[in-house]
């Protein structure tokens, strides 16, 4: 066979591939959990800031990687930890990326639900969703990464076309002033933005797909700053349009921003049907990277081939997604899997790191 | 803490529904494998066996033997065995005679296809009259040898034959099958070989304007269906020592010759292998048309899309060569195939680069426009009609309620009638003689519509739709791609019936989930979209200067990427 | 083959189950009606529903609301639409309903008409004051600000008589809503428009608890027509009173919400002058001293000397157009004069965007009065300067 050298995923994928993951459900979401902690319109303050932690952890993450170079993170764990603990380490990983993949598909189905198809079932949406992602996923990264990467250029590009569309209504004295309380509230804030920042950790496997791993860094600094100036924007213009207080009132409130206002003269008078197109997209890369991330831990671990581990794990998100009964526990589970997502992808790399170090374990450059 | 738990266990349904939903890709998988394995005409490993077993049939092996034979030498036994071979058929002449020397010879040739005047002139003529003027210098030679024949039959290709076209045939077998295809045979007394001399020159036709890519710009040649005339076509194109063709037989049965053509310091040789190793595997007994050689090469029966481009315009072949892809020409085809071919190939057209670049460019995002519109356009209105009149602008609504009274029915269907009647006529136009061709055209499209719209079968505005959707899939320069996109768009509507505009999203990422997949001759099908390379986005939906495309397209991994020196 | 055969038939099988399952959500768009425009009024049941009801169309509600839906398209037929619009139907359909859940209201729709309403295309919801005098507008505006179909775009307006009034047009072809959506954008032309306050606004500002004004409506003889304003105080979410004409032309200069229109003043010897604007801005400057809050408010604006009467005096002078600009700035000055004081004494509420700028230029006050704005505010001293610049006198000098 014509053997190719790109099988191997480049640095702009892996670039695309954070970006897309990390911008998910966050999107429609975000105005509203953000300002509801930091309770003025400061909230894209702590949006940087906690960029810059994400930054941090990410960091680690990928020095980590690059210890072990063609390694994912389920291969490594149990030279470092020994391997109970490895395997359990794994497992937990794999538990999450599964938990965040089954949020994501609920999260899609419960908007898709109110928007777009009042009476449909939701076994309906779900299923046809997970069986496209699954035909996806399972020709591997490489067409995962090529899809994303026509994905994100449309996402950017509509997503910036709404909100300078919605400047109709924006109205700059509702996101002024600039730390009127302090810094206090943005402090607050800092845990919403990890929240949402959630994403960076694929880069537990992405390295040992990468052409260039030592070029890890790089991109994982570009590819988490793409969503940050996509929420940034989204941000401002959202609590610029709806103000503070009318952020706080709002499920969606993206969403609503985009339902506040009609061009007409334009072909299209209302345009919260390009965020939805826009946003499903996204969620499906989201729900594609972590089923596929959730996949690869178990064939990892296991050892075994990832196919049929993929097919296996369908009805296993399937239900998993239906389990919160109602929103309000729809987006506990979500703050659930968020916070041990910082346990475990923020403060875990660094113990590995350490561990890694102190006791020289990992490639033998390093050692060097 | 216990019922809190037994609360969140789903009901049974849930479990029913999750056990669905994993059979069912199972299902698709298998089902998908069968059908690979099934259809899968793909060069395999029991190719060769197969070719075997059947040249070992008992009667074949009988006649080998005795074709094997070659000849003897003699005359009148050699011309017995020929006649016994093919004097069956009608078109298939002997005419003997004597050569000025007092041998005996015979030429025998296939009606139509020999050629006369090189025949009559070139070679009977020289044989009976000129022989004896040159009698004295043969004679020399013959004393240098003893062997009287071999010099003759040198010495009649060096001094008597003033042909360029001239070949031996060695066994009884090969001299039949060259006779059938045009070349007139010579069997002369005392020469065990028989001579091949020229070529068929049957009636062909001339070359032409190709039909199926017109240009209003750009070189008014297309590929006729003789090889010789098309592999000369492009070798025309330029002094190029790089152009190399190499030959191929294809076909079990009816041998064809089918060229595979590249620029030898161009292509990846990898590719080149691939292409060879691909074409050499085929096992088919007739090619009648390069479409055969293209679904018999192709990396995957099951996809929709194609996988070699065809194309009647030599200077698109050439343009591709020089990117480093191959072009593959069957004889008997006017239709020659490219390989690798990637989705945003057949959304250009020559006439992108003859245009000065912003026209050129204007262009391409026109046909890019053109292919969403119809692929989705169809199922964008059924979704938009049939579940979301929230999206509409509010007085188009009020038009839209207004002009559908009365439509009895689903958008779906609505779509469907016009959709299926629209293919039918095109196809219909097809078929038809050309002077009746516009005329039913404007038949169908005017009558047919107006009528249903006042019958209140369909609405105005679906018409709108549909004629869109049509126009638009006439502007696709390949008429493959068209007839795949029309596929598609059947797909889409029945997906947006079904899940509105999300089943139209979900069938986008179908799409492209299929497209990022597929790959021709190892080259992404989607490419140059992605994965990202700037270099080749400089002639994608843009056709930049050409000053600014310096290099050949990265994803080919030329031998040589500059296509400047 | 058998086995092959089989799983083709098995995925076949499970293709059409899909397909049959398929088309749920699935309602075509000419069997539904569009609901343009929503007034509310104080319940009172029309004569049509108290026969209704008296031949048993009767469920437990309290009559606290009428709610009238205005829908189109009226369907014609087809000879009707053949004969042209000479026949002078409307063409919209207003049904009125009582009860108390706006929800029910809307669903008790469809008990009387067959065709569905959908909600996506809600322009414009009026509201009467005397409803807003006696209701929460927020329990109001709950339905539609939670309602997936009803988009937030649509207009909030306040009517001085019966809303549903308002939704009746006696011109054939014209839809109200439609025409009151457009009115709004009017804004450019005439400064005695409020900038349209739509759903998303509203909602933020209920939230906040500010007190907020309304575009107005008076109707007669089936004719609308945008004059004044209500105020609503918040907190009570309740309407306390309108401003007239002028006084919203002069909370719009408070506001900076200008865009264009007419100051109309007289000169010495009583003839008319008209300056029209071209642009216009405003700054208001807050001072805070102890206790003590004050505003400055400074005006500023180009314009056009559009009409004189006074044919003596020639634009070309001078001497002539500093003494029009002085007319106008003394008739701004008297305009925002009374402006405060309406806001300041009468109605005791902050309507004119003080509180943004407080929040904005000093957040740590802000957030000390933010409770007892309204009266904070009423007690505030407000100064302000007028400055306008007649800068052409259009295509005619004389």
């Amino acid at each position: 066979m014509f053997t190719r050298t790109d099988d191997k995923i480049t640095t702009a994928q892996t670039v695309v591939i954070i970006s897309c993951y990390m911008l998910g459900s966050g999107v429609l979401t975000l105005p509203r959990t953000l300002t509801e902690r930091v309770k003025t319109a400061d909230g894209w303050i702590s949006l940087i800031l906690g960029w810059l932690i994400i930054m941090l952890a990410g960091i680690c993450i990928v020095k980590l990687c690059q210890q072990f170079p063609g390694k994912t993170i389920y291969q490594f764990v149990q030279e470092i930890v020994g391997s109970w603990i490895g395997s359990c380490l794994s497992m937990l990983m794999i538990l999450y990326f599964v938990a965040i993949s089954a949020f994501q598909i609920r999260v899609m189905a419960e908007v898709t639900m109110l928007y777009l198809l009042e009476s449909t079932p939701i076994w309906a949406i779900v299923m046809s969703f997970m069986w496209i992602g699954l035909y996806l996923i399972t020709s591997g990264i490489n067409s995962i990464a090529r899809l994303f990467e026509i994905i994100l250029p449309i996402t950017i590009i509509v997503l910036l076309i709404c909100m300078f569309l919605s400047s109709k209504i924006f109205d700059i004295n509702n996101v002024r002033p600039v730390l009127g309380e302090g810094l206090f509230p943005v402090i607050r804030g800092l845990k919403t933005t990890i929240l949402v920042f959630l994403g960076y950790e694929i880069m537990i496997i992405l390295p040992a797909f990468m052409q260039h791993p030592q070029k890890g860094v790089k991109a994982l600094i570009i590819g988490t700053s793409i969503p940050l100036v996509l929420y940034l924007i989204t941000f401002i213009m959202v609590v610029g349009a709806l103000s503070v207080d009318g952020v706080v009132r709002s499920t969606w409130p993206t969403l609503d921003l985009m339902r506040s206002f009609e061009i007409t003269g334009l072909l299209f008078e209302r345009f919260e049907f390009f965020l939805l197109v826009i946003w499903i997209m996204q969620i499906f890369s989201t729900f594609t990277i972590t089923f596929y991330a959730g996949s690869l831990g178990l064939a990892q671990l296991f050892q075994k081939n990832i196919q049929p581990i993929m097919y296996g794990l369908i009805p296993i998100i399937y239900i998993v997604a239906l389990l919160p009964k109602n929103m309000n526990e729809l987006f506990d589970f979500g703050d659930f899997v968020s916070s041990v997502s910082i346990y475990l992808f923020g403060l875990l790399p660094v113990l590995l790191l350490l561990i890694t170090k102190i006791f020289k374990k990992g490639a033998v450059k390093e050692d060097g | 803490m216990w019922k809190t738990i037994v609360s969140y266990i789903p009901d049974g349904i849930v479990f029913v529904q999750a056990l669905v939903i994993l059979i069912v890709p199972i299902i698709i998988y298998f089902t998908s494998k069968w059908l690979q394995s099934a259809l899968g005409t793909r060069p395999s490993e029991d190719t060769p066996t197969e070719n075997k077993s059947e040249e070992n049939t008992p009667e074949n092996g009988k006649a080998e033997t005795e074709a094997t034979l070659s000849f003897t030498g003699k005359y009148e036994a050699d011309l017995a065995s020929i006649k016994k071979k093919i004097a069956k058929n009608c078109d298939v002449h002997f005419r003997e005679f004597t050569m000025a020397t007092g041998k005996k010879a015979a030429i025998i040739y296939v009606e139509g296809l020999y050629d006369k005047e090189l025949i009559e002139v070139q070679v009977m003529k020289s044989l009976m009259f000129d022989d004896a003027e040159e009698t004295e210098k043969p004679s020399d030679d013959t004393k240098k040898s003893s062997d009287d024949t071999k010099i003759t039959k040198t010495y009649l290709m060096n001094k008597m034959l003033p042909i360029s076209e001239i070949r031996e045939a060695l066994n009884l077998q090969e001299l039949i099958s060259d006779i059938l295809v045009g070349s007139t045979a010579m069997l002369i007394d005392g020469i065990v070989e028989v001579l091949l001399l020229g070529s068929a020159t049957g009636k062909t036709r001339s070359i032409e304007e190709p039909l199926s890519e017109g240009l209003l710009r750009g070189p008014r040649v297309g590929f006729t269906e003789i090889l010789s005339d098309n592999t000369a076509v492009l070798r025309r194109h330029g002094k190029n020592e790089s152009l190399e063709m190499i030959k191929f037989q294809v076909g079990t049965r009816a041998k064809k010759d089918l060229v595979v053509a590249y620029m030898n310091d161009i292509v990846n040789s990898e590719l080149l292998e691939e292409v060879k190793r691909r074409i050499e595997a085929i096992n088919m007994d007739y090619l009648p048309e390069s479409g055969y050689v293209e679904q018999l090469i192709e990396d995957n029966t099951l996809s929709p899309f194609q996988q070699a481009q065809n194309t009647e315009r030599p200077d698109r072949v050439i343009n591709s060569l020089l990117e480093g892809r191959v072009a593959i020409l069957l004889d008997g085809s006017p239709f020659a195939l490219i390989v690798p071919v990637t989705f945003s190939m057949l959304l250009q057209s020559p006439e992108d680069y003859y245009e000065r670049w912003i026209p050129g460019t204007l262009l391409r995002m026109l046909r890019f426009l053109a292919t969403f519109f119809a692929l989705f356009a169809p199922a964008l209105y059924i979704s938009f009609i049939s579940y979301h009149p929230g999206l509409i602008p509010t007085k188009l609504v009020m038009s839209i309620i207004d002009a559908r009274q009365g439509v009895p029915f689903p958008s779906l269907i609505e779509a469907l009638i016009m959709e299926t009647s629209i293919e039918i006529l095109r196809e219909a136009g097809v078929r038809l003689p050309k002077p009746i061709g516009p005329a039913m055209g404007i038949v169908g499209g005017l009558i047919i519509g107006d009528a249903a719209v006042n019958a209140g079968l369909v609405s105005p505005f679906l018409v709108i739709v549909v004629a869109v959707t049509a126009i638009s899939s006439f502007a696709i320069p390949s008429y493959s791609a068209g007839i795949t996109l029309r596929l598609l768009r059947f797909l889409a509507m029945f997906s947006a019936a079904v899940l509105g505009a999300y089943g139209t999203i979900l069938f986008f990422l179908l799409l492209f989930s299929h497209l990022v997949k597929l790959k021709s001759f190892g080259v992404p099908y989607i490419s140059p979209a992605v994965p990202y390379r700037l270099d080749d986005w400089k002639d994608f939906i843009f056709r930049l200067p050409f000053k600014v495309m310096k290099r050949r397209p990265l994803m080919m991994k030329t031998k040589d990427s500059d296509r400047k020196k | 083959m058998d086995s092959m055969k089989r799983y083709f038939l098995f995925a076949l099988s499970i293709l059409f189950v899909l397909c049959l399952t398929g088309c749920w959500g699935n309602r075509e768009i000419e069997d539904l009606s569009v609901n343009v425009g929503l007034a509310l009024d104080v319940g009172e049941e029309s004569e049509l529903e108290q026969e209704l009801a008296k031949e048993g169309d009767s469920y437990p509600k309290k009559n606290l609301i009428t709610a009238t839906l205005q829908t189109v398209p009226v369907l014609k037929g087809k000879s009707e639409k053949q004969s042209g619009s000479s026949k002078s139907s409307p063409m919209y359909l207003n049904t009125e309903e009582t009860g108390d859940s706006i929800f029910q209201l809307y669903r008790q729709f469809s008990l009387r008409r067959y065709r569905p309403i959908i909600g996506h295309h809600l322009k414009v919801i009026v509201i009467s004051s005397e409803l807003s005098r006696k209701m929460d507008l927020n329990k109001l505006l709950k339905f539609i600000s939670r309602d997936n179909d009803i988009r937030p775009s649509c207009l909030i307006l306040i009517s001085k008589e019966k809303a549903s009034e308002a939704l009746i047009s006696s011109q054939s072809g014209d839809i109200p809503s439609f025409h009151l959506r457009s009115m709004v954008e009017n804004q450019f032309r005439n400064n005695k428009i409020l900038a349209p306050m739509i759903l998303t606004k509203l909602d933020g500002i209920m939230n906040s608890g500010s007190s907020f004004i309304l575009q107005n409506l008076v109707s007669a003889k089936g004719e609308v027509e945008f004059a004044g304003a209500g105020v609503i105080k918040g907190k009570i979410n309740k309407w306390i009173g309108t401003l007239n004409e002028h006084e919203v032309e002069g909370l719009n200069w408070i506001r900076g919400e200008i865009e264009g229109g007419v100051i109309k003043t007289y000169d010495k010897s009583g003839e008319v002058l008209a300056y029209e604007i071209k642009s216009a801005k405003t700054k208001i400057k807050t001072k805070v001293q102890g206790n003590d809050i004050s505003f400055h408010v400074s005006i500023e604006s180009d314009g056009r000397l559009i009409e004189n009467w006074d044919t003596s005096q020639v634009p070309t002078d001078d001497k002539f157009l500093k003494e029009a600009e002085g007319y106008f700035e003394e008739e701004l000055k008297e305009m925002l004069h009374k402006t405060i004081h309406k806001i300041q004494e009468v109605y005791h509420v902050d309507v004119g965007g003080f509180n943004n700028k407080l929040r904005i230029q000093h957040p740590k006050v802000w957030k000390k009065v933010k409770k007892e704005w309204d009266e904070t505010f009423s007690q505030s001293d407000i100064t302000y300067d007028v400055k306008l610049n007649i800068t052409d006198y259009g295509s005619s000098t004389k």
